[in-house]
């Protein structure tokens, strides 16, 4: 990137030698990111949620209630002091519910985030470098993932994960510590369906920018192909996947929600902040907290990641310092 | 491009052949058939019924009858109502077609809008409140969107029914649009505000810029036309979920649209009606994808299919 | 350009700042809507007789198929009611009247055989001639093995129906040959005469029900032919369908050719397709529609708002929840760990806190309006007792839940049951020490597992088909009955059950039924009753007949099997 914006923005990088460039460029990038002060916070707050999720796992201080525990004498309660968020309709407290179904959420938004980066980046990138044959094979694909059926290919996931015992993934449920099989079927199929966009929208970036100046620049002066991609295409697709990514762990964690609606979300006692919204969703008229705190709690995360990846995009983009 | 087109036109036949094997060996892979129902049936009903519905042959011959039925264009007929795939199909596909349309634009609008203007007060007050309105559009999924929009506008304010879509009824238009349109308009703003802020940056908007354009031209005349084309990737797609129907708001406002029929076949085993709507939106898929890449390659004539 | 903008980006914000406020005063004004809707004057009472008037609009669910000899769906039957009437019609007490007969039948001294008058000069919708011919065509078509219907085993009584029913796969003479052998042809156009097995006390019932409904013989060539749409079809009935789009609404108005003394009262009935109860309350509130179910989840909110409080109807539905544990599993066939799960469970508090009262606790399997007995009749032997419980599980050798194996609830994935899933292992843990595991999958895999006996323990129940307390007992619970999919056998039961199935003498027969429901209970074989399940819908105040011809076994709206009798004061 560093060759590039030497040639066209001469004042925006020293010219430094090749070896450091992308340690500079990201270190760079990590300083813009904490001057963006809203990115900043958001970034803040995202920790501060990751931390007291998993916390909540293990220090029973962090969720102050066991999540699963019923009272039926303080069944559905507005916030008090013993009950932070007050208590939903089986007298679980709400706070510990929150951070519960949170966390799952963050394991659904990250875990679905990951297999779709990796496919999606991956395909696109093929798709828009080997040439036209496997440009067309490889769209086909996407077209095929795309019709795929998700909500049969989720209903055969479960049926399959839940409570078999499997040679290579393990015996038992959980068989991945910390992803019960309900989690992890959710997971492979919101991915199945979702790498689609990732796919074609890196395809759709790098076959603009395999035909900018720089690159073709770059090329002519004998930079390998996969340096070119490496160092020029890649990181100019970021500002898209970023903000395709930071969309999509909402996105994820919203399938997911549906998915709980029409009955086929994580199983109970567990929470995600989907099912806690679908459950809360029925008992709309009688105690609309129970909606209120998840809705909140997507939304807060949602304009974090949203935060997050814009202040991302702005600083790993060397034409935007202000 | 002709060539291009061409080619991944006739790739749609091995696509339909695809998806249709998947399909079908994966619904008749997961447990429940379509005659199971909480009364259990006895054996000799249950017999009869797979009679009736072809469906007690073995599997291999049940594929190899559905292909042979599939390429003289016969989807077959639904197990539930005896009725033909393609009547539902063509009854059903109006309705969602419609409001995905209404959907469509207003995503369109809406999103490209806040997108723009996000972009150019880039970090400023209409940054925020853009970045904020398209967060808080999306904040809420659509199952909770619906009912609270029915609550507000149409139960406290009265100002629209709470049931059913009729076009250019504003009644019966305004909510269900907003509750399917929101979501892709906040993911529309999002995807075109990074690619306007992208161009802005590029040299020939300064080039423009001191040439002595105003930024409202520079805008109108530059920056839209090329920041479209990320923007033009996802709403391929964005359309062809939108036109196909959303279950959700389907149900929220009791509208007979596709998206309702394709879960609730799922959810059934109507074992023809999934092949059916799933066949119908590959072939969808795959056009509005294959438009998309041609629209790519006239908006930015330096890509070369 | 940007002016524009500015503004639209104003009006977006006004609409949001407008939900946010209007949803965050959420209770304080719920008044507002009743006030909105509550404009129809009461008082008018109706006049019988008048010329038809008014239109109501109804919830109800899309029917599957629109065959009454096909289908067994719950709205299929409430449709077909009102297009279509049998032979009788059951009365509020659930005796068969004469409809399209004319008076009793006629039983000869064996029992085995039934003749039926039908009424001269009746008349489909289309002015075709009804007669004695349509019944049997329609008993044929119920009995016909290539239509495959759901409900040809309540017909089984009938000589031959069952034989022929089997012929799937026989050569077409054949089919014929078996079709001419079933038990029932028409003397002359106003006889009918069914010829029986066995002496089958309930078989008048029978002939009130949607499998005996007349076909018409002059649209359907043979006795396979394809049964006409909703708008191709003709009825019989007080309603004929005007106008259909499927999966939204249906429009019906009176068959002017329907005889029968009470005529349809009102101009227009229409029906309204919305799959989701809480949608369709929505509807309610907002004067769009006239009458609909209330979901439990929402009972309490309907209970505290002012004016759907008032216009709520509550009453006990002929429909019964509870454990099901499979026998075959080594488990679950330990009668102290099945005693014990009952005992360990709180049926009241379930109800009140889980399910906010919407449904009756009990312990007995039948109910009341079938068998006369009182809900908590078997509370002693498998009602809430932890100390028994216990003791139970100390017998069964899981003291204190030691070394208690893996146990599966298996449970349809709704908001409610999850509630009650979560309740119940909750509660099991508290009281016996043991953990059990919970299993939600879609309706059709749970049906499946249950179908083929692959599960341990499920929630499940029964929801009557027919009023008589055999209905509760005949195939469910006799070894190898054809939905004992539990595997309940106990050759006590098998000997009441012979005995009651074709006992004449009607009181020693129902005491027959209640003694096998005592044995099936207190032994938990197959059964572990939890609650009768409560049936709530709200109407119009300017609806009179649906409240006041409320049944048991109402489908989806109060009184909706008698659908003649609705009238409305608004215009």
């Amino acid at each position: 990137m560093a060759s590039e914006s030497t040639i066209r923005q001469p004042f925006d990088f020293a010219a430094e030698q090749l070896s450091t460039e992308q340690r500079g460029l990201w270190e760079q990038a990590f300083r813009r990111l904490i001057r963006n002060r809203l990115a900043f916070a958001a970034g803040l707050l995202l920790g501060v949620l990751v931390i007291l999720s998993l916390g909540a796992e293990f220090l029973p201080a962090i969720q102050r209630h066991d999540p699963i525990i019923q009272d039926y004498g303080i069944t559905n309660q507005g916030p008090s002091m013993t009950h932070w968020l007050g208590t939903d309709i089986l007298g679980r407290d709400m706070w510990a519910r929150l951070l519960q179904g949170t966390l799952f959420s963050l394991k659904i938004g990250l875990g679905t985030q990951v297999i779709i980066l990796l496919i999606g980046i991956s395909v696109g990138m093929s798709a828009a470098l080997a040439g036209h044959k496997s440009d067309s094979i490889l769209m086909w694909l996407t077209d095929l993932a795309y019709a795929f059926p998700d909500l049969l290919a989720i209903i055969m996931m479960r049926q399959m994960l839940f409570g078999r015992d499997w040679p290579i993934i393990g015996k038992g449920d959980p068989q991945i510590p910390g992803l019960p099989s309900a989690l992890l079927a959710t997971i492979l199929a919101i991915s199945f369906v979702s790498w689609v966009t990732v796919a074609r929208l890196v395809r759709g970036q790098m076959l603009s920018i395999k035909e900018q100046d720089y690159v073709l620049a770059a090329r002519s002066i004998g930079a390998s192909p996969w340096r070119v991609v490496r160092v020029h295409m890649l990181p100019n697709t970021l500002s898209t996947v970023i903000v395709a990514v930071t969309f999509g762990i909402p996105l994820a964690i919203f399938a997911e929600a549906a998915l709980s609606f029409i009955g086929l979300g994580v199983p109970p006692p567990d929470a995600s902040l989907g099912s806690l919204i679908s459950d809360g969703y029925d008992n709309l008229y009688s105690n609309n907290l129970l909606v209120v705190w998840p809705a909140i709690m997507v939304a807060v995360l949602m304009l974090s990641f949203t935060f997050l990846g814009d202040g991302l995009r702005d600083a790993l983009d060397p034409r935007t310092r202000k | 491009m002709l060539a291009y087109a061409i080619r991944r036109v006739l790739l749609i036949i091995p696509l339909i052949w695809a998806v249709a094997t998947i399909t079908f060996f994966l619904m008749h892979g997961i447990e429940g058939g379509p005659f199971d129902s909480d009364k259990p049936l006895s054996e000799t009903a249950r017999a009869r019924l797979n009679e009736r519905y072809d469906l007690d042959g073995s599997l291999p011959s049940q594929y190899g009858n559905y292909l042979w039925n599939l390429a003289h264009g016969d989807l077959g007929i639904s197990v539930s109502n005896d009725r033909d795939i393609t009547d539902i199909i063509r009854e059903r596909l109006p309705i969602s077609a419609q409001l995905g349309i209404c959907a469509f634009l207003f995503a369109c609008t809406f999103g490209l809008t806040l997108g723009a203007v996000a972009a150019i007060n880039q970090n400023g007050v209409g940054d925020y409140i853009g970045v904020f309105l398209a967060t808080a559009g999306a904040a809420l999924p659509s199952f909770v969107l619906a009912p609270l929009l029915v609550i507000t506008f149409a139960l406290k304010l009265n100002w629209f029914d709470v049931l059913g879509w009729e076009l250019w009824n504003y009644h019966k238009m305004v909510l269900p649009t907003i509750s399917l349109g929101l979501l892709p308009a906040a993911f529309i703003a999002r995807i075109s505000r990074a690619s306007m802020l992208d161009i802005l940056r590029q040299d020939y908007i300064r080039t423009a810029r001191s040439k002595g354009l105003t930024e409202v031209g520079v805008v109108v005349r530059h920056a839209v036309k090329n920041a479209l084309i990320p923007v033009l990737t996802v709403l391929g797609p964005i359309f062809a979920g939108l036109v196909t129907g959303s279950f959700i708001v389907e149900r929220a406002f009791a509208i007979p649209g596709l998206g309702t029929t394709f879960v609730n076949s799922v959810l059934i085993r109507d074992y023809g009606l999934i092949m059916g709507v799933t066949l119908f939106f590959a072939i969808l898929i795959a056009v509005m994808n294959l438009i998309v890449d041609l629209l790519y390659a006239v908006a930015d004539p330096r890509i070369r299919l | 350009m940007t002016k524009p903008i500015w503004r639209m980006l104003l009006g977006i914000l006004a609409v949001f700042g407008v939900m946010a406020i209007a949803v965050a005063c959420g209770d304080d004004d719920d008044d507002d809507t009743g006030a909105a809707t509550n404009t129809a004057a009461p008082g008018a009472s109706p006049t019988a007789d008048a010329k038809p008037s008014g239109t109501i609009t109804i919830r109800t669910i899309q029917f599957e198929t629109w065959d009454p000899h096909f289908s067994d769906f719950n709205q299929d039957i409430e449709h077909f009611f009102m297009v279509w009437r049998g032979l009788y019609n059951l009365d509020a007490a659930n005796l068969p009247q004469p409809a399209m007969a004319d008076g009793k039948p006629t039983v000869s001294a064996d029992g085995k055989t039934y003749t039926v008058k039908v009424q001269a000069g009746l008349k489909w919708s289309d002015g075709q001639p009804l007669d004695a011919n349509d019944f049997v065509l329609g008993v044929q078509r119920t009995c016909n093995p290539d239509n495959a219907g759901h409900y040809q085993y309540i017909l089984t009584a009938i000589v031959g129906c069952d034989a022929y029913y089997a012929a799937g796969k026989e050569t077409p003479a054949k089919k014929d040959e078996l079709l001419k052998a079933v038990g029932v042809r028409a003397v002359d156009a106003t006889t009918i005469e069914f010829k029986l097995t066995d002496p089958q006390p309930t078989f008048p019932i029978l002939l009130a029900l949607w499998p005996t409904f007349p076909a018409p013989k002059h649209l359907l060539k043979t006795v396979d032919a394809a049964w006409p749409g909703p708008l191709q079809n003709v009825y019989n009935g007080p309603f004929k369908p005007s106008e259909y789009t499927e999966k939204d609404h249906m429009t019906m108005v009176p068959n002017p050719n329907y005889t029968q003394k009470e005529k349809a009262k009102i101009e227009k009935l229409v029906l309204r397709y919305i799959d989701d109860a809480a949608v369709a309350l929505n509807a309610y509130r907002a004067g769009e529609i006239d009458a609909t179910l209330v979901p439990s989840t929402q009972l309490d909110a309907v209970k505290k708002d002012a004016v759907l409080s008032k216009e709520l109807v509550s009453y006990a539905a002929v429909r019964t929840t509870g454990l099901e544990p499979n026998l075959k599993d080594p488990l679950m066939a330990k009668l102290e760990v099945r005693l014990a799960l009952s005992q360990a469970t709180d049926r009241k508090t379930l109800n009140d806190v889980v399910l906010k009262g919407a449904n009756i606790p009990s312990t007995t399997w039948m109910p009341p309006a079938r068998s006369g007995t009182n809900p908590t009749a078997f509370d002693a032997a498998i009602g809430f007792d932890v100390a028994k419980a216990k003791e139970n599980m100390k017998k069964a050798g899981y003291e204190n839940g030691a070394g208690f194996p893996k146990l599966v609830l298996l449970q349809t994935d709704t908001a409610t049951n999850k509630a009650i899933g979560e309740f119940l292992q909750a509660e099991w843990k508290k009281h016996l020490g043991i953990t059990i595991e919970l299993e939600y999958t879609d309706s059709k895999t749970r049906s499946s597992r249950f179908n083929s006996g692959q599960f341990q323990l499920v929630l499940g129940g029964w929801g009557e088909d027919y009023p008589d307390p055999e209905n509760w007992i005949l195939g469910l619970y006799e070894t190898g009955g054809s939905i004992n999919k539990q595997s309940c056998s106990m050759k006590a039961i098998d000997d009441l059950i012979a005995k009651a199935k074709y006992n004449t003498n009607d009181e020693q027969r129902r005491q027959q039924y209640r003694d096998v429901e005592k044995l099936v209970v207190e032994n938990i074989c197959g059964q572990g009753p939890m609650w009768q399940v409560g049936f709530h819908a709200v109407v119009k105040p300017h609806i009179k007949g649906m409240i006041e011809n409320k049944k048991p076994d109402d489908k989806q709206i109060p009184g909706d099997l008698y659908v003649e009798l609705w009238t409305t004061s608004k215009k």
